[in-house]
């Protein structure tokens, strides 16, 4: 039984076997009869290696454009940061350079046609209570400041010292409630006293006659007698005038040249040049 | 006949899964034919081996080499060797298939490497070694995770014909 099975596995075998030299004899001699056949399968062949070749291209694409989509998405990432940096800056570091350059300018231009000897100085702080409105500077009596100086900047007359340290002083602003600076009507040279009120917007110019032809938006400076402030420095210009019947004196609001919220760099008036 | 079918179809996919491959790249050589071999004759029965292996390696004459019959001759003869160890030593071990394999594919090698050295004079060696790197190790680690995946799927790798 083991014989036959092992003889009929033998007898298949060989049998395709011999099949097999058949065809390797025949393709051997005779190769243009199977030239057919392989043109054939060259035709299927070909068509699905085409097919390989298109779909290694297409997949080579792919992990390429992925490649590329991922190297321009973090180039993007990179200059989007770029971008907020630079946005910022010049939302905040270049427009503040500007406005500097500006300010020191104005200044500088300040100082040249002042006939005083100024020492610059920035204010340190402003008065933590809101009733008095006096700012720090930092500069002090190690500096040359005495009490009693006084404090301008390119837009006109800020204050005077009141209080003087070593590294610093305090000045008292012209719209402190305390603040008497004697002042005059630039046009019609009508003398007066300017008075703080505590708001930074209004000042009061009192012994003003009646009779005086003070017009709105007539500018008012120092007067320079009293010797605090010297003459000619800008205080500010009428805002509003009333006039009383049997009144001496006229009731003038001044609008302060000085735009008290935004003091930064300063001047200390010594004497003349 | 479902079988029958089923063969023809693994039979063309191997033959396009030869091209793609063939197209894709020439540093990573498979024989798909011969995997189909070495499996349908481990899964059924010494006969089917040996046709499997007649028609996989007349299938690859056609497309792929100059002389008709040789891989034909060689993938029969594994075929019916695969069939044998399986009959004979029958291990259900991935050690053992793979050992199994790789002795195969040395026969196979040696197989076509003389009868292209008897029809075309080609060196021996340079034939066997040209024919076995790299395919060798790649065919061997595809059968291996084939082996896995079979016996992961059905428990174990080859059904009822044991002894037959």
């Amino acid at each position: 039984m083991i014989r036959a099975r092992i003889n009929s596995k033998l007898i298949f075998t060989a049998a395709f076997l011999v099949i097999c030299l058949v065809l390797m004899l025949f393709s051997y001699y005779n190769p243009a009869q199977f030239s057919k056949l392989r043109r054939e399968g060259y035709t299927l062949g070909g068509f699905f290696y085409s097919l390989s070749t298109k779909s290694k291209q297409a997949l080579v694409d792919l992990v390429e454009s992925i490649t590329e989509t991922r190297k321009i998405k973090k180039e993007n990432e990179l200059l989007k940061t770029r971008l907020n940096q630079l946005i910022f800056k010049q939302k905040n570091y270049y427009q503040e350079i500007e406005a500097a350059n500006k300010r020191l300018q104005k200044l500088l231009n300040f100082k040249r046609n002042t006939p005083y000897h100024l020492i610059p100085a920035k204010v340190l702080a402003y008065s933590p209570e809101n009733f008095f409105k006096v700012i720090y500077i930092n500069r002090g009596r190690e500096q040359g400041v005495v009490q009693g100086m006084g404090v301008v900047n390119a837009e006109g007359l800020v204050g005077k010292v009141i209080e003087v340290y070593a590294g610093g002083a305090k000045v008292m602003l012209i719209i402190d409630k305390r603040s008497k600076v004697g002042v005059r009507i630039q046009r019609t040279r009508d003398i007066g006293i300017v008075q703080g009120t505590g708001n930074p917007e209004i000042c009061e110019l009192h012994y003003i006659l009646t009779r005086a032809e003070v017009k709105v938006k007539d500018a008012v400076v120092t007067s320079g007698l009293g010797g605090v402030f010297p003459a000619g420095i800008l205080v500010g210009y009428v805002s509003s005038i009333q006039k009383k019947p049997n009144y001496i004196f006229q009731q003038i609001k001044v609008e302060p040249a000085v735009d008290f919220g935004k003091l930064e760099e300063l001047f200390l008036i010594t004497e003349k040049k | 006949m479902k079988k029958f079918f089923l063969f023809l179809f693994l039979l063309f996919l191997s033959l396009i899964l030869q091209f793609i491959l063939k197209g894709w790249t020439d540093k990573v050589t498979l024989d798909f034919f011969f995997i189909l071999t070495i499996f349908w004759s481990y899964i059924r029965e010494w006969r089917e081996g040996v046709l499997a292996g007649f028609c996989c390696g007349l299938i690859k004459d056609i497309f792929f080499f100059p002389l008709i019959g040789v891989n034909a001759f060689s993938l029969l003869l594994i075929g019916l060797l695969a069939s044998e160890v399986k009959i004979r030593i029958y291990q259900q071990n991935i050690v053992f298939f793979t050992l199994m394999v790789g002795i195969l594919f040395l026969i196979n090698s040696l197989v076509l490497s003389i009868w292209l050295f008897l029809f075309y004079q080609f060196p021996f060696v340079y034939t066997t070694v040209t024919s076995l790197y790299p395919s060798f190790f790649f065919t061997l680690i595809l059968c291996a995770i084939i082996y896995l995946i079979g016996e992961r799927l059905t428990g174990r790798i080859y059904p009822t014909t044991l002894g037959t």
